[in-house]
C-alpha cells in the first residue's frame, strides 16, 4: 500500500492564492478509476516513455510499482469517494514535460503493458496543453521551495507512520499545510475538466 | 498490383479460426477461467477472432509444461536444435504468404512489408541462430601445467518472453530463436493488440516442436504478463516495450534475482549534413528516402527516425524535397501490395498520435505536411489511419522528445558538427540514429559520438541478422539479432580440473 520512497513533489501545495495544477482528469477517466479501484484497491499512475505503449500513463495498484528518488510526483487526481491518486513520472522525463499541463482521459483501445484498465477494453490517454505563464510562475515557486529528497521520503510512509512522524509535523510547521496526505482517508471534491 | 482478399473472404490465402486458446505442452488448451477477448483488425476496426484471456493459473500450466520439457531439450545436441530451427524456417518460408497476410490483418501494416521484410527476416533469423549455435565453442584456460579451467555454455532453463505489437511475429522470432538455440524452454506472451498472427505460425509448425519447449499464453499484461514476469519459476525475462513497464519488470526480476533484457524504444535522430545535397544524384535520392523512413511501418518502430536534424546550409531545399517525397507515400488498404502506409495498430495508438499532434501545434511547431487522421474510405473508414505528418520546431519540444510511435516526424536544423551531435544526444533514449554525409570521416566520427546502440551511416531501417541491436541510456540493455544474444540465454559453467596426483598443500 505504501509509496514510501520517492523523489520530489512537483505539484502545487494547497495554500491561499495558489490554484495551478500540473495534472487533472476527465469525468470519463474519473468514472473508470472508480470502477478500477473497486477491483484493484487504491491506484496510482506512472507516466511511461519510450516505444510501443510508451508516452502513455500506466495505472497500477498503489505499491505495485515502486516509485523512487528518480521520480517526481506531479500531483494527485481527485475523484469523489476515492483516496487521492498520485501521478508520477521520472525526473528526467519531467525535465522535458514540465511546461505542459496533463489531463488523464480514457479512450477505447486494447492497451498493453501492465496497466490495470486494459482488460476493460479501454486505455488511459494523456491530453496536454501548455501551462500559462501565471501557472508556471506558481508551480516553479513551489519547485524552488521543495525540501531535500530524503526529508520527503519520510513524509510518504504509510498513513499509520506518516500521521505520527515527527518529520511530517516539522515540515507542516515550517512550510505550509499539505492539501492532501497519502493516508487514503482524506478525500476532496472532484476537480474535473470539462 | 495485387490486392489480397481479406481473411474470412473467399479467395483469402489465410483464414483465422474463430477462437485461439493457449498453446501449452504441444496442445491447444482452454484458459482455465474460460475467458476470451476479442481481437479486431486495425485495417477496418472489426473483430475477427477471439483469444484466450489468460490468468496466473494458465501461466502456471505453461510453466509446468516448460519445466517438464526443459531438461531433455537442454541436453539435445546443438545439431538437433539447429535442425529444428532450420525446419521451422523452411516451414515458415513455404507458407510465407499466408503468415504475412495474417500479420498484416492483425497489425495493420502493409502486406508489402510483411511479405518482403517481416516474415523473410524472421525466416533468416531462425537460420542465423541455427548457424551460430553450431559454430559456438566453449573455451579452456590452462591455469598451470596440471590445472585447466573449462568453460561450457549451458541453457538457463525456462525463460519468459513478452512480445510487442509492432512486429508481432518478427519480434517473437527475435526472442525465440536465440532462446531455443541455447537450449531453453520458453513461455511467451504476445501483445494483446496483436495476439492472433503468431498462432497462424504456431499451427504450421506445431508438429515440429517438442512438447512444452514453446508455450504461448495470451492475455493482458496485468493478468497474464505479471504472473509470468514475476514468477519464481523463470530464469530470465525478456521484454520489448516502454520504460515504465520495463522498470516494473526489472522490479519483479529483482525479487527473483534473475536477469532481464529490455528494449524500450527511443527518439532516433536522423542527421543530414550539408554535403548530402552537393549533387542531385542517386545518393541525394537515397538520402531523401532516408528522411522519409519515419513513415515506415506507420512509425511504429522502436528506431523510427522521428527526429530529422538538417544542416542549415541545405535546410530549406532539403526539407522541401523531403516534404515532396513524403507526399508521394501511398496510404491505403494494407492488403494492397502498392500500399506503403497502412493502419496504426490500435485505436488507443491512433488517439495517442493525434494527442501528440495537438501538443505539437500548441508548442508552436509548424506542420509542413499532414497533421490529421486519414480516412481512406470504404471499409477502411473504421480503421486507424493517420496522415504522414512533418513538424518543424525545436528539439526542446515534446514532439522532439517523446516517441509518438506514429508516422510523425519532427524536423529541426543544426549549425555544425558539434551542434548536430549535441542535439542528437539531447534525448533520454539511445536506441537508433543515422548520419548522412558524403564525407566518410564525418559520418564515422558522428556515428561514434552519438549515444545510441545502432547508428546507420548513409542508410536506415536495415535489420539483418548478425548486426547487434539494442539500446544505450533509457532504451534498455541486451543485444538482440546477433550471436551475442546467445550469452543472454546461457549460463557459463566453469569446470576447474586438476590433472595432478599430488595434494594441494594446504592441510
Amino acid at each position: 500500500m505504501s509509496q514510501a520512497i520517492r523523489g520530489p513533489d512537483a505539484g502545487a501545495p494547497d495554500r491561499v492564492g495558489m490554484s495551478a495544477t500540473r495534472v487533472t482528469l476527465t469525468p470519463a477517466a474519473a468514472g473508470l478509476l472508480l470502477r478500477l479501484t473497486a477491483i484493484h484497491g487504491p491506484l496510482m499512475f506512472h507516466q511511461s516513455g519510450g516505444c510501443c505503449d510508451g508516452s502513455a500513463p500506466m495505472c497500477y495498484p498503489v505499491g505495485e510499482f515502486r516509485v523512487g528518488g528518480s521520480d517526481v510526483r506531479l500531483g494527485e487526481l481527485a475523484v469523489d469517494g476515492l483516496p487521492p491518486i498520485g501521478f508520477y513520472m521520472s525526473q528526467s522525463q519531467f525535465g522535458y514535460w514540465k511546461h505542459t499541463h496533463l489531463t488523464v482521459d480514457v479512450v477505447p483501445g486494447r492497451g498493453s503493458g501492465f496497466s490495470v484498465e486494459a482488460p476493460e477494453g479501454v486505455r488511459f490517454l494523456i491530453r496536454s496543453r501548455l501551462l500559462t505563464e501565471a501557472e508556471l510562475a506558481e508551480l516553479d515557486s513551489w519547485l524552488e521551495l521543495r525540501p531535500p529528497r530524503k526529508t520527503w521520503a519520510n513524509r510518504h510512509r504509510p498513513a499509520r507512520v506518516a500521521g505520527t512522524a515527527p518529520i511530517l509535523m516539522w515540515w507542516r510547521l515550517v512550510t505550509q499545510p499539505r492539501r492532501h496526505t497519502e493516508d487514503h482517508r482524506s478525500s476532496r471534491p472532484a476537480q474535473l475538466t470539462n | 498490383m495485387t490486392k489480397y482478399a481479406s481473411p474470412g473472404q473467399v479467395g483469402s490465402v489465410v483464414s483465422f479460426k474463430s477462437r485461439y486458446e493457449n498453446f501449452i505442452g504441444g496442445d491447444y488448451v482452454s484458459p482455465i477461467k474460460g475467458q476470451y477477448f476479442e481481437d479486431s483488425t486495425p485495417v477496418t476496426g472489426q473483430a475477427f477472432t477471439e483469444v484466450a484471456r489468460s490468468t496466473a493459473e494458465d501461466v502456471d500450466l505453461a510453466l509446468d509444461a516448460a519445466h517438464a520439457a526443459a531438461p531433455a531439450w537442454g541436453r539435445t545436441s546443438v545439431a538437433e536444435r539447429a535442425s529444428l530451427l532450420n525446419r521451422i524456417a523452411d516451414r515458415v518460408e513455404s507458407s510465407l504468404e499466408a503468415i504475412a497476410i495474417a500479420e498484416t490483418w492483425d497489425n495493420g501494416k502493409p502486406c508489402r512489408e510483411t511479405l518482403a521484410a517481416d516474415i523473410p527476416l524472421a525466416v533468416d533469423h531462425l537460420r542465423y541462430f541455427a548457424s551460430v549455435i553450431r559454430a559456438q565453442e566453449g573455451s579452456l584456460s590452462q591455469i598451470d601445467e596440471d590445472l585447466v579451467a573449462y568453460h561450457f555454455h549451458e541453457p538457463l532453463g525456462v525463460v519468459g518472453q513478452i512480445i510487442p505489437w509492432n512486429f508481432p511475429i518478427l519480434m517473437a522470432i527475435w526472442k525465440l530463436a536465440p532462446a531455443l538455440a541455447a537450449g531453453n524452454a520458453v513461455v511467451l506472451k504476445p501483445a494483446e493488440q496483436t495476439p492472433a498472427s503468431i498462432h497462424v505460425l504456431i499451427e504450421l509448425i506445431a508438429d515440429l516442436l517438442p512438447a512444452g519447449v514453446v508455450n504461448i499464453v495470451n492475455g493482458f499484461g496485468a493478468e497474464a504478463g505479471k504472473p509470468l514476469a514475476s514468477s519464481s519459476r523463470i530464469r530470465k525475462i525478456a521484454f520489448t516495450g516502454e520504460t515504465t513497464t520495463g522498470r516494473l519488470i526489472m522490479q519483479y526480476a529483482s525479487e527473483n534475482l534473475i536477469p532481464v533484457t529490455l528494449e524500450l524504444g527511443g527518439k532516433s535522430p536522423n542527421i543530414f549534413f550539408d554535403d548530402v545535397a552537393s549533387q542531385n544524384d542517386a545518393f541525394y535520392d537515397k538520402a531523401l528516402e532516408g528522411f522519409t523512413m519515419f513513415a515506415l511501418n506507420q512509425g511504429e518502430v522502436c528506431t523510427c527516425p522521428s527526429r530529422a536534424l538538417v544542416q542549415s546550409g541545405i535546410y530549406s531545399s532539403f526539407v522541401s524535397d523531403g516534404d515532396k517525397r513524403t507526399a508521394q507515400i501511398r496510404q491505403g488498404h494494407p492488403l494492397d501490395t502498392e500500399t506503403m502506409l497502412g493502419a496504426q495498430a490500435s485505436n488507443d495508438q491512433l488517439e495517442k498520435i493525434l494527442s501528440y499532434i495537438e501538443i505539437g501545434r500548441q508548442e508552436g511547431a509548424r506542420i509542413l505536411i499532414g497533421g490529421n487522421r486519414a480516412d481512406p474510405g470504404g471499409e477502411l473508414s473504421g480503421g486507424y489511419y493517420v496522415e504522414p505528418t512533418i513538424f518543424e520546431g525545436d528539439n526542446s519540444m515534446r514532439v522532439f522528445q517523446e516517441e509518438i510511435f506514429g508516422p510523425v516526424l519532427a524536423v529541426t536544423h543544426f549549425a555544425d558538427y558539434d551542434d548536430a551531435v549535441k542535439i542528437a544526444n539531447d534525448s533520454l533514449y539511445g536506441l537508433g540514429a543515422a548520419v548522412w554525409s558524403r564525407n566518410g570521416n564525418v559520418a564515422y566520427r558522428a556515428g561514434r559520438e552519438i549515444q545510441a546502440g545502432r547508428v546507420w551511416l548513409n542508410n536506415y531501417h536495415a535489420y539483418p541478422a548478425h548486426a547487434a541491436f539494442g539500446g544505450y541510456k533509457q532504451s534498455g540493455f541486451g543485444r538482440e539479432n546477433h550471436k551475442m544474444m546467445l550469452d543472454h540465454y546461457q549460463n557459463t559453467k566453469n569446470l576447474m580440473v586438476s590433472y595432478s596426483e599430488n595434494a594441494q598443500g594446504f592441510f
